[in-house]
């Protein structure tokens, strides 16, 4: 090996540094790969001394490490070997969107509140992405295609919906009719149905027997991308530009949140979502997370749970939500 | 999806007339290029005056659920 060279991680690479490990992203194959922190700290020698004076700079007894770690990490594909090491700048990972609005989470019951004046209001903030978790009967649902194909030259770009099953939705081909006719949905999950009552699975419609408590991950889940990472640095993933609207009404950053912001019968949208107390979470990062600040996985790891602040230390902590027992066979 | 056609795509006497680097021309399967966009589902949008909105998903669960998990399993 030419201890002259600079080793270069490739800059999709990006390491992060946690308190017992650290781990290198592969942003563009979607992987992480874990390694110690000492081989963390010698990738940031690397960035300014070729691998000889980086050799130089170790004690004795770990002058060896320094070769083995660049020969695991160009096994891994992890980086290069290069001698203009000026020529490959590190990755932009300023996070930026033109949206107030990313995401709008709504629960319906129909009857509550006028769910076509909300996505009117949504639909004006440019929001792009819809999903509805809609459980009414089979008169409600009946009017459910007309009224959704109203928002067919809408800004929302996609429209997902949860719907809970009433047998309309599996005996006739009111599903599949409502996903062709209705350009903007992307998705459908018929949830807590019946096995006997349940359809095949197609690339966009599910039926499903468990209930929507029940399709949250039960196993940490990590997403590995460039936009959730670059996200992760600056705002919080889950709650960042996402507004959510109970079956009541109620406006508040999460659907398991106690804490509301108004009512949507009362209070217009874009008023509440720039309240400074709205936007609090969207701006917490994981380096604000006490449970996650000394993960090396806290930019991918998936955390829907709530978030409490701790008023001594500033940071926030995770509430995990209480999930009911599962049910036991008589 | 992106596999190569392998097949002649010119014959002979053609070849002889076109410059050498149609030796080497491959056909692919156009439904495997994202350029092409042939798996996606258009709109429309009045805002930004499109009538074909691409309707393409995010890069992270809309909420609590992960869609692409349920729709693996």
């Amino acid at each position: 090996m030419d201890k002259r060279l600079f080793f270069r991680l490739y800059a999709h690479t990006i390491p992060v540094r946690g308190r017992e490990r650290s781990a290198l992203y592969d942003l563009q194959h979607g992987h992480v790969l874990r390694i110690p922190n000492a081989c963390y700290d010698l990738i940031m020698q690397f960035r300014t001394h070729p691998i000889g004076v980086v050799e130089r700079m170790q004690p004795e007894e770990t002058v060896g490490w320094v070769e083995q770690y660049v020969r695991y990490l160009l096994s891994r594909d992890a980086g290069f070997l290069t001698d203009e090491p000026e020529r490959f700048p590190e990755l932009d990972l300023t996070w930026q969107t033109p949206h107030s609005l990313q995401t709008a989470i709504i629960g319906y019951a129909f009857g509550q509140y006028d769910l076509w004046l909300v996505l009117r209001q949504l639909d004006r903030l440019r929001c792009q992405h819809l999903e509805l978790r809609l459980d009414g009967g089979p008169e409600d649902l009946e009017q459910l295609p007309e009224q959704l194909t109203e928002f067919d030259d809408a800004a929302f770009r996609t429209i997902t919906l949860f719907i809970r099953h009433q047998p309309l939705l599996s005996r006739t081909r009111f599903v599949e009719g409502l996903y062709e006719q209705c350009r903007k949905i992307d998705r459908i999950v018929v949830y807590d149905c019946p096995e006997d009552e349940r359809k095949p699975k197609t690339e966009h419609v599910l039926y499903t027997g468990k209930s929507l408590e029940e399709m949250r991950p039960q196993q940490p889940r990590y997403i590995i991308n460039l936009n959730y990472f670059s996200e992760c640095q600056r705002f919080n993933p889950f709650y960042n530009r996402k507004v959510c609207i109970d079956q009541r009404g109620e406006i508040r950053n999460s659907l398991g949140q106690p804490r509301s912001f108004g009512n949507v019968r009362t209070c217009a949208i874009e008023e509440v979502i720039g309240q400074p107390d709205f936007q609090e979470l969207w701006h917490v990062s994981p380096d604000q997370i006490e449970d996650l600040r000394d993960s090396e996985l806290r930019y991918c790891l998936f955390v829907a749970d709530e978030l409490e602040k701790d008023t001594g230390s500033g940071l926030y902590r995770i509430r995990q939500r209480t999930r009911p027992a599962p049910a036991v066979p008589a | 999806m992106n596999a190569l056609i392998q097949e002649e795509l010119f014959p002979e006497e053609t070849l002889q007339r076109l410059p050498l680097s149609y030796r080497y021309m491959a056909r692919l399967h156009s439904e495997g290029f994202q350029e092409n966009f042939s798996h996606h589902r258009f709109s429309r949008s009045w805002m930004h005056a499109s009538n074909a909105y691409i309707g393409t998903g995010t890069y992270k669960p809309l909420h609590d659920i992960v869609l692409q998990d349920l729709f693996a399993d």
